[in-house]
């Protein structure tokens, strides 16, 4: 009696504790997050009231003269991650469905390849840089861009004359770097389907590439939305590897081929050496319009996601 | 670990193929989303201060000489990356010297260094470029900045021009160098370029613009030698670390610069000559880079020597060196030797980098914590301004001439410590 008395005790002490940690480590998220998002406001108040809305499409960046804008820094970061999803994606999926669908049968296989695509998201992004400046870079050069140019040229997409760092190259690099992101999550998802939507398809007599094109994609595509926001977060943020591969310069054009930069590229690039006040101030304005990029892409895909589920809920 | 285990899943899958497995498979690998990022190569030595024992000479925290050994402290700088290699060498071979002391340097740009030092939370700061008008009245009041020359680099154009032997070099102007940075001049065989180099057949190729992405003191000197030598470089562009170029690809780093310009046939960037000399004297890889004309008229190939000559012609012409407390604004020796014609043999490119230090040290505003911590600062900054010269030659750094060296030790010897000269004696 008085042995489960001191066990309910120390049971109800143990749970208010937990319940106090557990609730102490979500308020430190919100509080992070909003400290952040404070902090960014308050280091870019210079140029914010300098500047005011035209920071965001005006393109000169030159701080010899203190003049500053963010527009080439906003296009290149949404043409390269663009780039990498058109890319990424087809890739991502299908390295997802055969995980789940095809290697079913030989566990082992299945295992170490998805160990092996987890891994390749382990690689730190400075080694992807490197890699994609000595290796990537010239070979694409030579044997993709080149010959596109030569043909296609006429294009306006192909039309500047590839140096081999240029938005499309940092597409690709972008594009291996979120294939591990989107393919271990869709992974997941499509193996959470449930199998008797297979079973039923298969009962009908479908072959299998219409149970997984008809059965199981729609089935899990809220999921796979939810993966692509993942990786797209990620190649919106991506710093390093885009980097070393952008060509830096603070042209805009349409044609892949040539030099840009990114919101990322321009605060690793310039944050240790602002030569004023309203530079070092510009400088976090980037960094705040970065965070609400990645604050935006993630409010809009909770949005989808619900409405997706939602309609899935009312078609079942 | 990871190694074995997918070497254990190849064999399998080799005995078993063809074997008819029906297990269902349920998946226990939890996905990872997780972005790894390195952003910025910040490199510190341990912090860790290695010595306990106790010192006998405590009360005596004046340096003299290399034979008196110092009492314990932890000193810690923060600059440019530019010095990074010697300073590398300094730190390790200053220890060897002062065993009690522990110097720390963390190479994160020089703007950072600057930012560092204002806000006091490092002993010493480190730039490539002078302080600024507006980073001199962002120091705290009251406070009196000094900056001492350390080191010196020149700055070289490189390029990448298949069929050019390698001991055959490129004569540039700082004029024609602006106007192809200005996207003036655009091919390498235009009558600009070839009028310099009558003897070389140059190529019609398109002149592929190289240029650092990241904020650099070897783009301070490169811009400040264009600024000078070309008008409209001046007004439109100026001289700055992180200037807006109005052509050309940036690369990251002094490697990347070097990477883009090797990946790119008829390509021309600027290149830190200590960076050159390092890739050919350690690893062997030469790249080839243009001389410079210089205002006597002489065509120079950078070398170590012709950059301590344009240090000692730096300090003893154009606009007088600033001494002690006198603000270094604008003050360059690219400017000084810009229109000095006595010196045949000078490198026009060349620049100073600096320490930057208080002149009162105390705990208000500069955090310093005690006198063995404000003598091991500026005693550091000695020994590399006087012994540590040596040590640049292998690694491609010029050696202060012995007026820079001179200067330096009048501007150390205006550091205090809560009122006592802490640098006395030889």
């Amino acid at each position: 009696m008085s042995s489960s008395k001191r066990i309910r005790r120390r049971g109800i002490g143990g749970d208010q504790i937990l319940k106090g940690l557990v609730a102490a480590a979500a308020i430190l998220i919100v509080v992070l997050l909003v400290a952040l998002a404070v902090e960014l406001i308050n280091g870019a108040s210079l140029s914010l009231t300098t500047f005011g809305l035209p920071f965001l499409y005006s393109t000169t960046w030159d701080p010899y003269h203190d003049v500053f804008g963010a527009l080439p820094f906003i296009y290149g970061t949404l043409v390269t991650s663009a780039l990498a999803l058109l890319i990424g994606l087809p890739v991502s999926l299908g390295v997802a469905i055969f995980l789940s669908e095809k290697a079913k049968g030989y566990r082992l296989a299945g295992y170490v390849l998805g160990t092996l695509v987890e891994l390749l998201a382990a690689v730190p992004s400075v080694i992807f840089g490197l890699w994609g400046l000595f290796v990537l870079s010239p070979n694409l050069k030579t044997y993709v861009e080149a010959p596109l140019h030569k043909y296609l040229g006429f294009l306006p997409i192909f039309s500047a004359n590839p140096i081999g760092l240029d938005y499309f190259i940092a597409g690709i690099i972008l594009a291996i770097m979120i294939i591990p992101t989107v393919s271990a999550v869709s992974r997941d998802v499509l193996n959470a389907v449930p199998n008797s939507q297979r079973e039923a398809m298969y009962s009908l007599g479908a072959t299998q590439w219409e149970v997984i094109r008809k059965s199981v994609l729609p089935y899990a595509r809220s999921g796979i939305f939810g993966a692509t926001i993942l990786g797209l977060g990620r190649a919106v943020g991506e710093t390093m590897a885009v980097t070393f591969v952008i060509g830096n310069s603070t042209a805009i054009s349409s044609s892949l081929f040539a030099q840009g930069y990114t919101l990322s590229a321009l605060i690793v690039n310039q944050v240790g050496e602002s030569t004023s006040p309203l530079n070092a101030s510009a400088i976090v304005e980037i960094a705040l319009i970065l965070f609400g990029l990645a604050l935006v892409i993630n409010v809009f895909a909770r949005l989808f996601v619900v409405r997706l589920t939602r309609g899935a809920r009312f078609r079942a | 670990m990871l190694i074995v285990v997918v070497v254990a899943a190849g064999a399998y899958i080799a005995l078993s193929s063809g074997g008819t497995t029906t297990t269902t498979v349920v998946s226990t690998v939890t996905s990872t989303s997780t972005s790894t990022q390195v952003s910025t190569s910040i490199s510190t030595s341990t912090s860790t201060s290695t010595s306990t024992q106790t010192s006998t000479q405590t009360s005596v925290s004046t340096y003299t000489s290399t034979s008196s050994l110092l009492p314990s402290a932890t000193v810690s700088g923060a600059g440019g990356t530019l010095v990074f290699p010697l300073m590398s060498t300094w730190l390790y071979a200053f220890n060897q010297l002062q065993p009690n002391v522990q110097v720390n340097y963390a190479s994160v740009g020089s703007g950072a260094g600057i930012t560092d030092i204002t806000k006091g939370t490092v002993n010493f700061g480190e730039s490539d470029a002078p302080l600024t008008t507006a980073q001199y009245s962002a120091l705290p009041s009251g406070s009196t900045l000094l900056t001492v020359p350390i080191s010196a680099s020149g700055v070289v154009p490189a390029y990448n021009i298949p069929g050019l032997p390698a001991t055959t070099h490129l004569n540039f102007t700082g004029d024609v160098l602006a106007k192809i940075f200005l996207g003036q001049i655009t091919t390498w065989n235009d009558p600009a370029i070839a009028a310099l180099n009558p003897k070389i057949s140059l190529p019609s190729n398109a002149i592929i613009v190289i240029h650092r992405s990241d904020g650099s003191g070897t783009m301070y000197a490169y811009t400040n030698f264009l600024s000078d030598s070309n008008a409209q470089w001046k007004s439109q562009v100026g001289t700055s670390t992180t200037p807006n170029w109005p052509v050309g690809t940036g690369c990251k780093g002094n490697e990347g610069v070097a990477g883009c310009i090797e990946n790119n046939q008829y390509s021309l960037g600027p290149l830190e000559i200590a960076y050159v000399l390092q890739n050919a004297n350690l690893i062997g890889v030469s790249i080839n880079y243009g001389a410079v004309q210089n205002h006597a008229g002489n065509f120079i190939l950078a070398s170590l020597s012709d950059i301590t000559l344009a240090m000692q012609a730096g300090v003893t012409h154009g606009a007088q060196v600033p001494q002690g407390s006198t603000p270094w604004t604008g003050w360059s020796i690219i400017n000084n030797i810009y229109n000095d014609s006595t010196d045949t043999g000078i490198y026009p490119i060349t620049t100073f980098t600096y320490a930057l230090v208080y002149q009162s040290l105390s705990a208000s505003y500069t955090g310093f914590t005690s006198q063995a911590q404000a003598t091991a600062t500026v005693s550091f900054i000695w020994y590399c301004v006087n012994q540590g010269q040596s040590a640049g030659a292998n690694i491609g750094y010029a050696a202060l001439p012995a007026n820079v060296v001179a200067s330096d030790k009048t501007t150390l010897s205006q550091v205090t410590y809560n009122g006592a000269t802490l640098l006395t004696g030889s």
